[in-house]
């Protein structure tokens, strides 16, 4: 698998629209391009792809730029938007099986907007626990402390899972 | 990773399982109709998933049950699914498979036995529906187990 294909799933992992026997999520940042790429080695990649471009449209970088090189797509994500599909295929994809995932992924956002509220809590760390915390913020490329403990979190649950199993 | 998708399913079987013994409990205490035993079939892409086979494999977040299961198990199964974010699809019933496919256990509880069909079979139907997203599937199975060419000319 190319190292496109393989960043592509790790991030449709991440976003909880694809399941992988081998990937594990990641929060990558990915072009639209480069999605297209993916399709061609695994067109799952592509049946997700309406989910994402309707309700996780920042995990594509420079959307609209790219949006404009395909008017099939932007046509079809309008039509998605107004609830008016005409098209029976997207990039030769069934668009009724786009329009499930895309519905279940609305629901399951809304769901998870709803009942996993992010807490506030008061951590007692130690200074050098503190620099360590901010290195490992600046070494794994993330937004901020609260990020890092985030994935620290996944990451060592993932490995746990992995390692009971 | 193919352990994490069995360890997501075996949760949420086993809160299914408890939920038909709460609800058969009540129903014994304040009357009703118990639920029977049930037997849950596991088709498509997440048979595939739990099947553990040599190639990397991508499945979209449903679960496909070819049997016929009762509404009050259906709806409880799509919310416990939910929670893990995925959902039970309701054209699983729908699906082709051939009449020798095997099913393979996976949980055996008190209340519920999941089990989820053989992957030869399961390849056999997505090669049989011809959709564009599966063909890589049924190359990369092609590639690892030749033999299979043989039931796929039977097609």
């Amino acid at each position: 698998m190319n190292l496109i294909t393989e960043k592509v799933i790790q991030r449709l992992v991440y976003e909880g629209l694809l399941f992988s026997n081998e990937i594990q999520g990641r929060k990558r940042p990915i072009k639209l391009e480069e999605v297209l790429m993916a399709g061609r080695d695994e067109p799952r990649t592509l049946e997700v792809l309406p989910a994402l471009l309707l309700h996780r449209p920042t995990a594509i970088r420079d959307l609209k730029k790219s949006l404009k090189n395909h008017p099939e797509i932007d046509g079809f994500i309008r039509q998605m938007k107004l609830g008016k599909v005409t098209r029976t295929k997207f990039l030769g994809l069934e668009a009724a099986d786009c329009l499930k995932h895309a519905q279940h992924f609305e629901h399951c956002l809304r769901e998870t907007n709803n009942t996993r509220k992010s807490q506030v809590f008061n951590l007692r760390i130690s200074p050098e626990e503190f620099a360590i915390l901010q290195k490992l913020t600046r070494t794994l490329n993330q937004k901020g402390l609260s990020e890092t403990v985030r994935y620290l979190i996944r990451e060592t649950e993932q490995k746990l899972s992995s390692e009971t199993t | 990773m193919g352990k994490l998708f069995h360890n997501l399913l075996e949760k949420v079987f086993n809160d299914l399982n408890a939920f038909i013994e709460e609800y058969d409990a009540e129903c014994d205490e304040q009357g009703g109709i118990r639920i029977a035993n049930q037997d849950i079939k596991i088709v498509g892409q997440a048979a595939l998933l739990l099947a553990d086979l040599p190639f990397p494999l991508l499945g979209t977040m449903d679960l496909d049950v070819i049997n016929k299961i009762p509404f009050i198990i259906q709806k409880k199964l799509n919310e416990l699914l939910l929670k893990n974010r995925m959902y039970l699809d309701p054209d699983g019933i729908k699906a082709w498979m051939p009449d020798n496919t095997h099913y393979l256990p996976l949980f055996n509880l008190s209340r519920l036995q999941v089990s989820f069909a053989d992957p030869a079979s399961v390849v056999l139907s997505k090669a049989r529906c011809n959709r564009m997203k599966d063909r890589v599937i049924v190359e990369n199975y092609l590639q690892h187990f030749p033999a299979f060419k043989n039931e796929l000319e039977k097609l």
